[in-house]
């Protein structure tokens, strides 16, 4: 008897300094200037893709910024779902970083995860990536104008294949036929399981035309196995400067992948401008200069969390629109 | 050529890139024979390490860790019936009877010597035929695909010893769980039961994990974690004499040439080359009843053909740009975080690195036969410890395993529900080894059958109008029939008996 009262008041002892130190735990938490822990970088993307690729340097390289370590987490699953699900569940505080790219934007804009973009608030765009027309270098076709032309000449016969179904690239091919005039059973849409698949297609004239970003076509290019017809990027790239755009060809469709950070929404203004500010400082290190260009990626930056928030919710509206259709 | 040589055997004077080798050749035997983990993610697990290295010595690290893995994922297949990666499942389907049979040292130095025999083999292909060879790459197409993967599956028909029914249900159970998640080419979502884990398919990682180990270490629990050998067999620490591997020559050189020419096969992958070899040793056998049931030449073709693999699909990669396998797209993206864009024009922009790669291939296969051979002693222990021990250790690798890759909970819960499910089939005597082919193969067929048809305008005579595809169909429906054949005379011949 005396013993078990024992145990009981030690038990009650230990829970009440344990409420004491939790209770000076919240209360810490909730004086503490951000960051006062570890800051984690969300990636959907699996190993050696680009976005954990950028992930994993950013959370090298942006900690000398920030002034608190951070760490990258792959969450996979459901084209970025189960990562957009892992931030939503924690609270808005800036501890969850989002590194993501467009395919956000088109997951969103499907409405096959319970949220929206008004769930998320956009940080900072850190790269883009420019989306390409190529075909093989013995083509009839030299320029964007002379494919639209053979389509309408020949409706239904071209093979032209991008990533997926579902995606930025059947996305581009859909504004580049309306630019045109045309409409999508003029073509024979192929998906493909990505940039490399695409290439050993064109090589083999499997198919005819490809959508390619730079880094991907530059070295068959270089080699005069593939000629590009057009990129969707305001103007000519500075690496690739004989490379035209569909703009200057008559064709208005500015297109590209983008990768950047989200947070969720809600998230302190403060908050948002220490991690815009801690990117943006990356963003011209060295360091990060030199992995943008082996990455051939161009910098994406447009200015602060007031320019890219909104740029990435009007591009989720742009994307319910098209797939309404 | 030859001051490019010996630009290749410079790069080897520098000490980093002789650790490289001898580190990336340690790591891959450990990264393939942990069950979870294979040649592709080790290889992206390391991108991060090699930012601070020079691209040599990151291509050859790389590069030696990718071949180490493929011969790593034999020696769980062997010794605990468990496969550390994909391709190896073909060569657990002897190795674990040969353990059974106490001869877990005959089989795991013979899969050493076969492993790296196909390495050297496949690197001698590299150098020479590398430029011509190239083209086979790019002659498959969504057709050639398609009748690739028909072929592929029409193996299962023959696998699985003496009872082509079952091989055919288990394949249809692998075909069935491949049509879960996003559909392919449309994007809709097929069984995925409002649960993103499934949006992209059933996880491949958990499926073979929970396939694998959770269903052995279920069948270690039932059987009360007695000893694994069989009745009659004593446990022997034999390795097999050189004598009679070199007996083994014409199924390493069949297995060699195969696995090489299906390694080039941009997608087609270790698993293909590994079953297609097995299938062709077993035709050429002069026991094939043997298969399935401890056949040192069963392990010798598995093996031989999936380092075969590695040089075959270094081929597209460093003449076209083009990766051959999901282990080279990986190396793709590091070199090209180092700026050297795999690429047409490789070979003259970098020879450096085009020779260091050969070079670094042949040191790498030397360094893993002196880390396999010095290895076989320890595995050999792993066998001897009982399996009430065993059990919760795999047990254990395997949910952290199954979490690792994706760092998500909804893997865990695929493994564990497959590992029931592989329970079940086992109790069944249904094979385990159609559902990974199917697995593996089910989505090429698919995706290539109906991408096939987008461009053809919806004709089927695409189909037999390619002469590559005709030639792969045709062998196909053969193999079947010859394996239905081949199980029904004899059950007949008894019964006239």
């Amino acid at each position: 008897m005396e013993r078990q009262r024992k145990t009981i008041s030690c038990f009650m002892w230990l829970a009440m300094a344990g409420m004491i130190f939790l209770g000076v735990q919240a209360s810490s938490v909730a004086l503490a200037e951000y960051p006062d822990r570890p800051v984690e970088i969300i990636v959907k993307g699996g190993p050696g893709s680009g976005i954990s690729q950028l992930g994993h340097f950013a959370a090298k390289l942006a900690p000398k910024y920030l002034g608190q370590s951070m760490v990258c987490l792959y969450k996979k699953g459901g084209s970025g779902a189960v990562a957009q699900a892992y931030i939503q569940k924690r609270s808005a505080d800036g501890y969850h970083v989002f590194m993501d790219t467009t395919t956000t934007a088109i997951v969103l804009a499907r409405g096959k995860v319970p949220f929206t973009e008004k769930d998320w608030q956009g940080v900072i765009r850190l790269q883009v990536d420019p989306q390409g027309v190529a075909v093989r270098a013995d083509s009839p076709w030299k320029n964007f104008k002379d494919l639209a032309a053979w389509i309408r000449k020949n409706p239904g016969k071209l093979r032209w294949a991008g990533s997926h179904a579902v995606g930025i690239d059947p996305y581009t091919v859909a504004l580049l036929l309306k630019a045109t005039g045309l409409d999508s059973t003029d073509i024979k849409y192929v998906p493909a399981e990505g940039a490399s698949h695409m290439t050993t297609m064109l090589l083999g004239k499997h198919i005819d035309v490809a959508t390619l970003n730079p880094r991907e076509v530059k070295e068959q290019e270089a080699a005069g196995n593939f000629r590009v017809l057009g990129t969707g990027h305001p103007e000519r790239l500075k690496d690739h400067p004989n490379w035209p755009t569909f703009k200057e060809q008559g064709f208005d469709v500015v297109v590209a992948i983008w990768r950047g950070a989200l947070v969720k929404a809600g998230t302190p203004a403060a908050v948002v401008k220490k991690l815009h500010d801690t990117f943006n400082a990356m963003r011209q290190d060295p360091a990060f200069v030199q992995f943008l260009k082996n990455a051939s990626q161009i910098d994406g930056y447009m200015g602060g969390p007031d320019k890219f928030d909104p740029f990435f919710k009007e591009q989720v509206q742009k994307m319910k629109a098209y797939f309404a259709k | 050529m030859l001051e490019n040589w010996i630009l290749g055997l410079n790069q080897l004077t520098q000490w980093q890139v002789l650790v490289a080798i001898i580190f990336g050749v340690g790591m891959g035997i450990v990264v393939g024979a942990m069950p979870g983990l294979s040649g592709v993610t080790g290889v992206a697990l390391m991108i991060p390490f090699t930012y601070v290295l020079s691209p040599i010595v990151s291509v050859v690290l790389l590069v030696s860790l990718y071949s180490a893995a493929e011969y790593g994922g034999s020696i769980t297949a062997i010794t605990i019936n468990t496969p550390g990666t994909p391709s190896a499942a073909i060569t657990a389907l002897d190795g674990y009877p040969l353990t059974q049979k106490g001869q877990t040292g005959r089989a795991l130095s013979l899969s050493i010597t076969s492993s790296v025999y196909g390495g050297l083999f496949s690197t001698v292909m590299l150098i020479v035929f590398s430029i011509p060879l190239a083209q086979v790459a790019i002659a498959f197409g969504p057709v050639q695909y398609f009748a690739l993967g028909v072929f592929g599956l029409s193996i299962i028909a023959s696998l699985a010893g003496g009872n082509w029914l079952k091989g055919v249900i288990a394949a249809l159970i692998g075909l069935l769980l491949k049509t879960v998640g996003s559909d392919p080419l449309t994007g809709a979502f097929r069984f995925t039961f409002g649960w993103p884990p499934l949006w992209d398919g059933v996880a491949f990682v958990p499926t073979m994990l929970g396939l694998f180990a959770i269903t052995e270490v279920l069948i270690i629990i039932e059987s009360g974690a007695k000893s694994r050998l069989i009745k009659g067999a004593a446990f022997s620490t034999e390795r097999m004499p050189w004598r009679e591997i070199r007996g083994l020559w014409k199924c390493m050189l069949r297995s060699g040439v195969i696995g090489t020419v299906v390694g080039i096969i941009p997608g087609a992958g270790a698993v293909m080359g590994s079953i297609v070899s097995y299938n062709e040793a077993r035709r050429f056998s002069k026991k094939p009843e043997e298969f399935g049931h401890g056949s040192l030449e069963g392990v010798c073709a598995a093996e031989t053909a999936n380092n075969g693999v590695v040089g075959g699909a270094l081929v597209p990669l460093l003449t076209l740009g083009v990766p051959g396998s999901g282990s080279t797209a990986v190396l793709l993206g590091a070199l090209m975080l180092h700026n050297v864009a795999p690429g047409p024009l490789l070979f003259s922009k970098h020879p450096d690195i085009v020779y260091g790669i050969f070079i670094s291939l042949f040191l790498a296969n030397i360094v893993m036969l002196v880390f396999g051979l010095v290895g076989v002693r320890f595995w050999l222990k792993v066998v001897q410890v009982s399996p009430a021990v065993l059990a919760p250790l795999i047990f254990g690798v395997a949910f952290i395993g199954a979490y690792c890759v994706g760092g998500s909970v909804g893997d865990i819960v695929v493994m564990v529900v497959i590992g029931l499910m592989g329970y079940v089939m086992r109790k069944f005597k249904l094979p385990l080894v159609p559902v990974v082919i199917a697995l593996v193969l089910g989505e090429m067929v698919e995706i290539s059958f109906r991408r096939a048809l987008i461009i053809s305008g919806g004709s089927f005579l695409v189909f037999v109008k390619d002469p590559i595809s005709l030639g792969l169909l045709i062998v196909a429906v053969l193999s079947i029939a010859y394996a239905i054949i081949r199980d029904v005379r004899p059950s007949q011949t008894k019964q006239a008996h």
